[in-house]
């Protein structure tokens, strides 16, 4: 089997970041969420609640530990995952060589990530002081078998021409990234005496390692508003029309709601609620997102995309209704501020001093490298979408062609102004087939589609996501020799490039049963 | 390595530029051995401040001369007249190629 870097040649000029995560093992733990009741648990001594885990000391003679056997073994790096359904402030532990404390003095879903040190193996919830009463629920423990093997995702940064392999905080992997060329226009990403406070010295911004840096090294920005007044810390950039889309990794202190804002006018943040995980105040954004990078970070971000004017890269500790001036009080950890160009987000481009381009991704492989066939063949592709849906340009997902000419094109692409996915094939700069796959294709929204076409002489046919579409033409011509595979762009250059990734991609050198399409795209 | 280009203006860019349109995708940034980034026009702080309606501070920002573009590879020898000496402190740079400090401080650019 040949390596990617033997396939595809893959360039980017400058750095780029991505996520490097972790990839977990198979579940190790049996019964985790004791839906089966009992099953696969051991309880000393009596039985617990149905469909949970109550360890209730409070009486003695009462439950003092529950274990499975045969779960980890002595040496590697596990992640224990669980959630907290009930407690009276309490403290359980993990039993090991030294007891490892778990986060049970508050409910929620916790985490801990360990180096098994127990020689038996087995998997064993104690209580650690008696008057403890502790209700777990979906315990599940994986092994962290590659990427950050401290078991906490890391922005890292790739080298250049370096491709960005990323996987997403709970270990999925998310395919190869490819991003067009963006922009951070903030000069100063990650300094706090570079944003402006109000002078009523409500909130202040200081450089801190209290919290782990998505970087797992450096300082973030800790914002703190200790009394009613203004909450925003900005930079302000001077006017103008263009989409922009303002972003940050956030992790939560003690404040609930972090707003965003770009307009000149309404001085209203897009708030986003800290504890529920949502968008509480739109005002001020178009569109707005966020997403999960793990140990407690997430990045938000909000699109402004009309012809309003903007100013402003401020992000504000605001109450619900997004007010620059508020009573609220707290601290936000805020992490790789970005204002860029455009109507969705890209990965984060650190700057300092200056603004910083990362440029276009490119991945192609020459056809010769892999047994292709002229005139038989079937290409199925898995990836996620991103564009600019305001504007016509035909995005490419893949492309079988030529360097030097796009006469002889086999394609999949997007027609962004219309959110159209469709398959066609050129020869001799003639068409021959051409069929809409998909007139929504997510954008933005980190699905996945699969597409599938299938073609040779007098005969071609595609699918969609479980399904063929249309019907099959019989009227193909396939005279011309090609000699390239462009990966998220067109076979000529990379003007066309989809922004997404691409989670896989196979070519078949036959044409492939409908059937089978049907069975690939599922 | 990054060249730092300066035209007059946008008119003098495009013209030296139009090998790198196409009709459907406009510029073309990004070839085999080269990207390009327009930054257009550079706006510098001045000492002077402006105060908003909410008492916030602001530097008055100047255009400085020219047209701004930064190239990233090969410098064809058509553009080369435009380069400027490498900047101490560019407006913007390529990731992973920021320029080597030198001991005097050039224009800001």
């Amino acid at each position: 089997m040949s390596t990617f870097n033997e396939l595809i040649d893959f360039t980017r000029s400058t750095t780029g970041t991505y996520l490097d995560s972790v990839v977990y093992g198979d579940e190790l733990v049996t019964n985790g969420d004791f839906s089966n009741g009992t099953t696969g648990w051991n309880f000393r001594t009596e039985t617990p609640e149905s469909g949970r885990a109550r360890l209730n000391n409070t009486s003695l003679g009462n439950i003092t530990y529950y274990n499975q056997t045969a779960v980890g073994e002595v040496g590697k790096v596990y992640v224990l995952t669980y959630d907290v359904l009930a407690t009276n402030g309490e403290t359980l532990a993990l039993q090991q060589a030294t007891d490892l404390p778990l986060d049970t003095t508050t409910t929620g879903s916790k985490r801990l990530t360990f180096n098994w040190s127990r020689i038996s193996g087995a998997l064993t919830i104690k209580r650690l002081t008696s008057n403890t009463d502790v209700t777990v629920d979906n315990i599940s423990v994986k092994e962290v078998i590659g990427g950050q093997v401290s078991g906490t995702p890391l922005l890292k940064t790739a080298a250049i021409n370096e491709p960005r392999f990323e996987y997403d905080a709970q270990g999925n992997a998310l395919g190869l990234l490819i991003e067009e060329a963006r922009t951070n226009l903030l000069e100063y990403s990650n300094q706090a005496n570079q944003l402006s406070y109000n002078a009523d010295g409500a909130a202040t911004g200081v450089d801190t390692t209290e919290v782990t840096s998505l970087a797992g090294s450096g300082t973030v920005i800790k914002l703190n508003k200790t009394s009613g007044g203004y909450g925003f810390a900005r930079v302000f950039y001077g006017s103008t029309t263009n989409a922009q889309t303002l972003s940050a990794f956030v992790k939560k202190g003690t404040a609930r709601y972090i707003g965003f804002r770009q307009l000149a006018s309404p001085s209203t943040h897009t708030t986003f609620d800290l504890e529920t995980n949502t968008w509480v105040q739109t005002v001020g954004s178009t569109s707005r997102g966020y997403e999960d990078y793990g140990n407690g970070w997430i990045r938000l971000w909000v699109v402004s995309d009309d012809s309003n004017s903007k100013e402003w890269a401020s992000l504000c500790i605001t109450n619900s209704g997004g007010s620059e001036s508020n009573s609220e009080t707290g601290t936000v950890y805020v992490y790789g501020i970005q204002r860029e160009t455009g109507t969705f987000p890209t990965s984060y481009i650190p700057t300092s001093g200056s603004t910083v381009t990362r440029t276009i991704d490119s991945a192609v492989a020459t056809l010769s490298d892999f047994y292709y066939r002229q005139k038989n063949g079937s290409m199925v592709v898995e990836f996620t979408s991103k564009y600019n849906a305001s504007t016509e340009l035909f995005k490419r997902v893949c492309e079988i062609g030529n360097t030097g000419t796009s006469d002889n094109r086999i394609l999949t692409y997007v027609k962004t102004d219309e959110t159209k996915l469709s398959s066609s094939v050129r020869d001799n700069d003639s068409p021959q087939y051409s069929e809409t796959l998909t007139s929504s294709l997510p954008n933005g929204t980190g699905v996945y589609s699969k597409a599938a076409m299938a073609w040779e002489i007098n005969n071609a046919h595609a699918a969609f996501d479980g399904n063929v579409v249309g019907s099959v033409d019989t009227d193909v011509s396939l005279t011309q020799t090609r000699d390239t595979l462009g990966i998220m762009r067109s076979t000529t250059g990379t003007t066309a490039t989809l922004t997404g990734h691409i989670k896989s991609i196979q070519y078949y050198p036959l044409r492939v049963a409908d059937a089978k399409l049907e069975t690939l795209t599922s | 390595m990054t060249h730092y280009l300066r035209f007059t203006d946008e008119a003098e860019f495009l013209f030296e530029f139009d090998a790198y349109i196409d009709d459907e995708h406009g510029l073309v940034t990004s070839g085999v051995g080269y990207d390009f980034d327009v930054i257009g026009i550079i706006y510098k702080p001045t000492d002077e401040v402006q105060v908003d309606d909410e008492g916030y501070e602001y530097p008055i920002m100047e255009a400085i001369e020219g047209w701004h573009v930064n190239w990233l590879g090969e410098l064809p020898e058509s553009l080369q007249p435009y380069a400027l000496e490498e900047p101490n402190n560019p407006v913007r740079v390529f990731a992973g190629h920021q320029p080597i400090k030198k001991d005097e401080q050039d224009e800001y650019l």
